[in-house]
């Protein structure tokens, strides 16, 4: 018995060590030598039939990402402006108080997010602004006050530079032109036109950035004694800032029309055969959209078209999720079928309990680029929304 | 007791029943179990027709002079090569696990145990490409078995006389693979595919055995097995059954002298039966195989047979699962093995160690490496 007992834990030892090592894995030509069978199809669906459409409104000039600022761009002119926080009217002193103040300088500060970098010659205006401009002013009551007398200066943007902080200095005689009167309380507003050696737009970053968004920046001299604490700065962020179109453009009704500002979102609905609604692993899935013509927009600006899930099919309300299609960049002038890779988003709607099969189309960034493609719609003769399905069937696996 | 109960669990605990793996047990079933103690695989299945310890006769399992448990525990190494490349494998099975003896004051003996009835572990990897949208995409497959069939026996043996000994077996056929297949696609805008699958198989099997001593000096047994069909599910779906085969089975030992015995055997399985039932599944096929062995034990001590024998055996063996239609597997191989008693003759161990070559003929080639430990106790 002792030496079954000695025997007992080499045993023991041999068996767990050994049972824990394999390597089963070997190249084999598929499908010739193997059990089972994998097949792959493609197919393509058709959106249904009058249940896509556009709406407008999403988003509003100055509640996305940038400002557009544009000279004679074909694809839209439009001026933007800000109006910053108001500044006070005295500065507080680390270890002191609240302190009158004098203006030493003024930088007005804003961010370049995109422009098309073959156009030269590029400045930027500043304007003073009344503060009567706000996002209910139309192009013209803003356009009119963008002349000679309102100008503070202009910064000239190096030709190299395709992102990066613009920053005008005032500071002597030129502080006159921000000189506030009691009713202004402290509040400033700017506008900003651009010229270049072409017509040609940009996108400056809005306040709805953060830091990114437009600076006014006042140095100042504070009335202590005590020269080291006398040099003092305020910086003021956007309040409100927004830009105006000269036109502002209405989607066609027969079309999908994306983009835009404000901006025009697509819904399109789809009906999966039961044959992939119950059973098959969907591999890719690509939504077809045509244009109806070349893409307008800024040239060389980047512009990604993106397909939401819909939590629940309300129309223009519907709810998205977080799955995404896309998003695909696409180009000014172009006019090639856009594909929207959205096979995650379609299995949404497999299984047993489906989402439901529609898609919300809206362009990045939203209510902020010149970008407004326009595609065809199941109500189009030709070139109709699709779906391109790659889909695998359940393996074989009954096949020894 | 305790080392009683100890090796009792361990048998009962085996993480798998399986026999050795192969690549010419991908299609089909598997690869056939052998039912063979290390005793028997050290003569290379020779003796396997006589051996007590083995789970091949019923009738042979009144040789168990007293209540015996055990278990086999088979590390293999191969190596693989095929025109889609080459690959060395390794894995470890338990194959054998019995408990049985004689029923004290009779002349009947009872067994019960496990053992592989066919191995389907495996895991193919293979790249190919397709083109659904007109362009070529690569993609990289990898499909992994594990699993296979076990049988559980319930086998009676009667000693008539002095010379001849009849059995009986009834086999529980059970098992389950989980299949699952992998692909991944060289263009990330197809997203991988993962499935995966339970299968299971249900089935009966009955045998009858004989052994028969001629003289002091020579000795036949015989065999004859039919396994019922088994019934194959997919996910607790009914999708089919296959039919299992019969097994023929005869065997001889000559002891040419006090120290010498020779042996042999031959097996013959109607696995064709189950060609049709493949077929209609989609599969391959399968054939009739022969499984044809020879050996000697040499027993270095006379008055001590258990003490260090030497095994040596030669077999030959068809494969029932082409891995292509019209392909023909086989394996030859070659084994040795020896054991001891110790303990007063209360344990035992055995060992048996095979080198195989299996082909069907094309460039696909297996080489394999094969021992097989087996622990006995007789308390």
């Amino acid at each position: 018995m002792h030496r079954l007992r000695w025997l007992a834990a080499p045993v023991i030892i041999a068996a767990a060590f050994l049972g824990c090592s394999e390597q089963l894995t070997a190249p084999a030509n598929c499908p010739a030598e193997c059990p089972g069978g994998q097949t792959v199809y493609d197919t393509v669906l058709s959106a249904l039939p009058g249940s896509d459409s556009s709406f407008i409104g999403y988003v509003k000039p100055g509640q996305g990402s940038s400002l557009r600022v544009s000279d004679q761009l074909p694809a839209s002119e439009d001026r933007a402006f800000v109006r910053f926080t108001p500044r006070s009217d005295s500065v507080f002193v680390a270890g002191d108080s609240n302190r009158a103040y004098t203006v030493d300088s003024v930088a007005l500060e804003a961010t370049l997010q995109a422009r098309d970098t073959s156009v030269k010659g590029l400045s930027v205006y500043f304007y003073r602004l009344p503060l009567t401009i706000d996002t209910n002013s139309t192009f013209a009551d803003l356009d009119g006050e963008l002349n000679p007398a309102n100008l503070l200066d202009s910064v000239a943007v190096s030709d190299t530079l395709i992102q990066g902080r613009l920053r005008l200095v005032l500071s002597g005689s030129a502080l006159d032109r921000l000189s506030f009167t009691p009713a202004d309380s402290g509040r400033l507003a700017i506008g900003f036109r651009i010229h270049a050696l072409r017509p040609t737009g940009i996108r400056l970053a809005s306040g709805a950035t953060g830091t990114t968004g437009p600076g006014f920046i006042s140095y100042v001299k504070a009335a202590v004694t005590d020269t080291a604490k006398q040099h003092q700065f305020l910086t003021r962020g956007a309040a409100q800032d927004g830009f105006v179109s000269q036109t502002v453009l209405i989607p066609d009704p027969d079309l999908l029309t994306v983009g835009g500002s404000p901006s025009s979102r697509a819904i399109i609905r789809f009906k999966l055969p039961e044959y992939i609604q119950d059973s098959v692993q969907v591999l890719r899935a690509s939504l077809e959209l045509i244009p109806a013509g070349p893409i307008n927009g800024l040239p060389n600006d980047s512009v990604q078209v993106e397909a939401r899930n819909v939590l629940t099919d309300l129309g223009a309300k519907s709810p998205t999720g977080a799955l995404i299609g896309g998003p695909v960049g696409i180009l000014e002038g172009g006019a090639d079928t856009v594909r929207i890779e959205m096979a995650r988003l379609v299995r949404s709607w497999q299984g047993s309990s489906p989402l439901p099969g529609a898609v919300i189309i809206s362009l990045l960034p939203e209510g902020s680029s010149f970008s407004r493609p326009v595609f065809y719609s199941t109500r189009s003769p030709a070139g109709q929304p699709r779906l391109r399905i790659t889909y695998a069937p359940r393996f074989n696996f009954q096949r020894p | 007791m305790r080392a009683r109960l100890l090796l009792l669990g361990l048998m009962l605990t085996a993480p798998s029943l399986a026999a050795q793996s192969s690549m010419f047990g991908v299609r089909g079933l598997g690869l056939p179990g052998r039912e063979l103690s290390a005793r028997a695989l050290g003569s290379d299945g020779a003796i396997g027709l006589f051996d007590p310890e083995s789970s091949l006769n019923p009738a042979s399992i009144s040789g168990l002079g007293v209540l015996t448990a055990g278990f086999a525990l088979t590390p293999d190494w191969r190596t693989w090569s095929s025109p889609a490349g080459n690959a060395s494998l390794r894995a470890t099975r338990f194959p054998l696990a019995y408990v049985g003896g004689p029923v004290p004051g009779s002349r009947l003996s009872l067994a019960i145990g496990f053992a592989s009835y066919a191995d389907h572990d495996f895991a193919l990897a293979s790249v190919g490409t397709f083109s659904p949208r007109g362009q070529a995409v690569t993609y990289y497959d990898t499909l992994t078995s594990t699993g296979g069939l076990s049988q559980f026996r319930f086998a009676a043996a009667y000693r008539l006389d002095d010379a001849t000994t009849i059995g009986a077996a009834a086999y529980a056929i059970t098992g389950s693979n989980r299949v699952i297949t992998h692909r991944y696609f060289s263009d990330s805008s197809y997203l991988p595919i993962l499935q995966r699958t339970e299968m299971s198989y249900a089935g009966p099997g009955f045998s009858l055995g004989l052994t028969h001593r001629f003289s002091s000096a020579f000795s036949g047994a015989l065999l004859l097995r039919s396994d019922g069909a088994a019934k194959l599910d997919i996910d607790s779906t009914r999708v089919g059954t296959i039919d299992l085969p019969y097994t023929f089975g005869a065997g001889f030992t000559y002891r040419a002298s006090r120290k010498l015995q020779l042996a042999g055997q031959g097996i013959y399985q109607t696995w064709s039966g189950a060609n049709s039932d493949l077929l209609a599944l989609g599969g391959v096929g399968s054939v009739n195989t022969l499984d044809v062995s020879a050996g000697l034990e040499f027993t270095p001590d006379p008055r001590r047979p258990t003490r260090h024998p030497l095994r040596f055996g030669v077999r030959y063996a068809g494969l029932p699962f082409p891995l292509e239609a019209g392909a023909r597997a086989h394996e030859f191989s070659i084994a040795t093995g020896t054991g001891a008693r110790f303990a007063r003759g209360r344990g035992g161990m055995d060992l048996g160690l095979q080198y195989a070559w299996r082909s069907d003929g094309s460039a696909r080639k297996e080489r394999a490496l094969l021992l097989t430990l087996g622990i006995s106790v007789r308390p």
